[in-house]
């Protein structure tokens, strides 16, 4: 049930995508995004699910894969789409008892529902291609310019990792836990909201506990080499600009540039 | 009547992703009422998988488990009664503790089948007694205890729901020698005091050795040997291809046959071994004498 998570997951293989440098993807991903949420034509969304398909062809991911992030969103895509076909005023499309569904909110719920899945798909793209570390040194690399306004980047990177690092800890974690208090008979899943809430004592406090225990471990051990923060902090393997990234940089602005025009031109 | 029986046991982790692994193939046995079993392997070789699918936690997928002849797998089992049967200490279990203080920590499995909390405490304060913790530490939070303390608590939660099977899962693991010896020693004495079926995993061929009347090995998800503690360290050489080993004075008296002496290779223990060097010793100081 929890393993069933996908966001956040890397997928390994070798291809371009997964090559590519995490600056590149990250920008790309914002202005996917972004770009996501200014089409409202046809041709536009021909393109933008032209240009996904391409990129989930290149990166050798199995698109079920893809697919699975939004498993977790289905409720939310659902509702959206059910309040935009009701609440949009336009031309009465068909009535369930006082609802009345449109013409004009059916069209905008499905654009929704693609907006959300795209948004969803896309950002999995680059989780999927990335690890974790390199997406954090990617950030860390991309947003130096803000120590300038002291903002400790480097400190919100390394923040950043160490809570991706340990989500599968402690998941792992909450695993035997849950087992080990199941085995002495608790029942984690029936009984009223009350009850179930109350059943959740005996796994958090252990839960609690065993993640300051890894915390104090992992920042003593941190200590015990030497670590202090960013300053004059040298990598092990430093990001460089390749010919394919500058490449990809042109490519994104010739996309951005063809979907500002649409919206312009429909 | 088995107690336990297995019957060509499955089990696949991540079933249908890339991630893929075969836990257990084909996996039969059975356990009879008032054994106790010792469970070796190597890291990885499926132990705490097949532990798991004692009492349901894991169900299997493909086989069948059964528990005094009743199909565990069946839709409509009741698992909770069963769990309370088969009684699981995980590795490290005093991590599990979480109450605010020792005997309301041991009472919450006893509680969690229905008790009273009259009734919960009398079963808490047996187990306790069982394990060793004295009355002055009731009242302390599981949290003061040292390393050894702590996982007798934990043993304790565990046996205060009277299970009928005690399953221990490493229980000595990361403990120094003291605690470890003390540990074992108060599985043995639990062994006896009650009669109830014990399963232990532990990595040391030396603990089994000891306790252990037969042994079950894994490999790989498999099977591979189950039989009496002598003649399963007897084929020491096949447990090496494993990464596993036999206890050192199976080697000691392996080496001294090959130089010629008469003993008997069978030997687990430091007491039976000097034993078996005595008897020699004077036997053949007999056969001096006669001279």
């Amino acid at each position: 049930m929890i393993r069933d998570i996908t966001i956040g997951q890397y997928y390994p293989q070798s291809s371009v995508i997964h090559r590519l440098d995490p600056r590149v993807k990250l920008l790309g991903t914002v202005l996917f995004v972004v770009s996501v949420f200014m089409i409202h034509s046809v041709p536009a969304f021909i393109i933008v699910t032209a240009v996904m398909a391409a990129l989930i062809a290149l990166s050798k991911v199995p698109v079920s894969f893809m697919l699975k992030g939004l498993k977790s969103i289905f409720m939310i895509i659902l509702l959206t789409f059910c309040f935009s076909l009701f609440l949009t005023p336009g031309d009465t499309l068909f009535k369930v008892g006082f609802l009345n569904a449109t013409v004009q909110g059916l069209k905008t719920g499905l654009y929704m529902i693609m907006r959300l899945s795209y948004l969803i798909i896309g950002s999995s793209l680059m989780t999927l291609t990335t690890t974790p570390n390199q997406l954090t040194d990617g950030l860390e690399k991309g947003l130096r310019g803000l120590n300038k306004i002291h903002i400790p980047v480097h400190e919100v990177a390394m923040m950043m990792s160490i809570a991706l690092r340990f989500i599968p800890i402690l998941l792992e974690e909450m695993d035997r836990i849950m087992k080990a208090q199941q085995a002495r008979g608790a029942d984690f899943e029936s009984g009223n909201l009350i009850q179930r809430a109350k059943g959740l004592v005996p796994l958090l406090v252990p839960l609690f506990i065993a993640a300051i225990r890894r915390a104090n471990d992992l920042a003593m051990a941190m200590e015990a080499r030497c670590y202090h923060g960013g300053q004059g902090r040298t990598k092990m393997k430093p990001l460089h600009y390749e010919k394919r990234d500058h490449l990809a940089y042109l490519l994104m602005a010739v996309y951005m540039i063809v979907i500002c025009v649409l919206r312009g031109v429909m | 009547m088995s107690q336990i029986r297995f019957e060509n046991v499955n089990y696949l982790y991540g079933a249908g992703t890339t991630f893929e692994k075969q836990a257990l193939k084909e996996i039969s046995f059975s356990v009879e009422r008032g054994s106790f079993i010792g469970l070796i392997g190597h890291t990885g070789s499926g132990k705490s998988t097949l532990i798991q699918h004692m009492n349901g936690l894991i169900m299997p997928t493909s086989g069948k488990v059964y528990f005094h002849d009743e199909d565990i797998t069946a839709s409509g089992y009741k698992k909770k009664e069963l769990r309370s049967k088969v009684g699981i200490v995980f590795q490290y279990p005093e991590y599990q503790l979480f109450e605010i203080d020792v005997l309301t920590d041991v009472s919450f499995g006893p509680k969690n089948l229905g008790l009273s909390t009259e009734e919960a405490k009398v079963r808490a304060i047996d187990a306790l007694n069982l394990v060793g913790i004295k009355e002055e530490q009731y009242t302390l939070s599981p949290f003061e205890l040292s390393g050894g303390q702590k996982r007798r608590v934990a043993i304790a939660g565990v046996l205060a729901m009277q299970p009928e099977v005690l399953i221990l899962d490493e229980p000595a693991a990361g403990l120094d020698p003291g605690s470890r010896k003390e540990i074992l020693d108060t599985i043995a004495h639990l062994y006896k005091e009650t009669g109830m079926t014990v399963i232990l995993s532990s990595h040391s061929m030396e603990d089994m050795a000891e306790y252990a009347k037969r042994l079950l090995v894994m490999n790989q998800g498999e099977l591979v040997m189950d039989g009496k503690p002598q003649e399963i360290f007897g084929r020491y050489k096949e447990l090496e291809k494993m990464g596993l080993s036999a206890p050192k004075m199976t080697y000691l008296m392996h080496s001294l046959a090959e130089k010629g002496y008469e003993l008997s290779t069978d030997v687990l223990t430091v007491s039976q071994a000097s034993e078996e060097i005595l008897k020699l010793w004077r036997k053949t100081r007999m056969e001096d004498g006669e001279k």
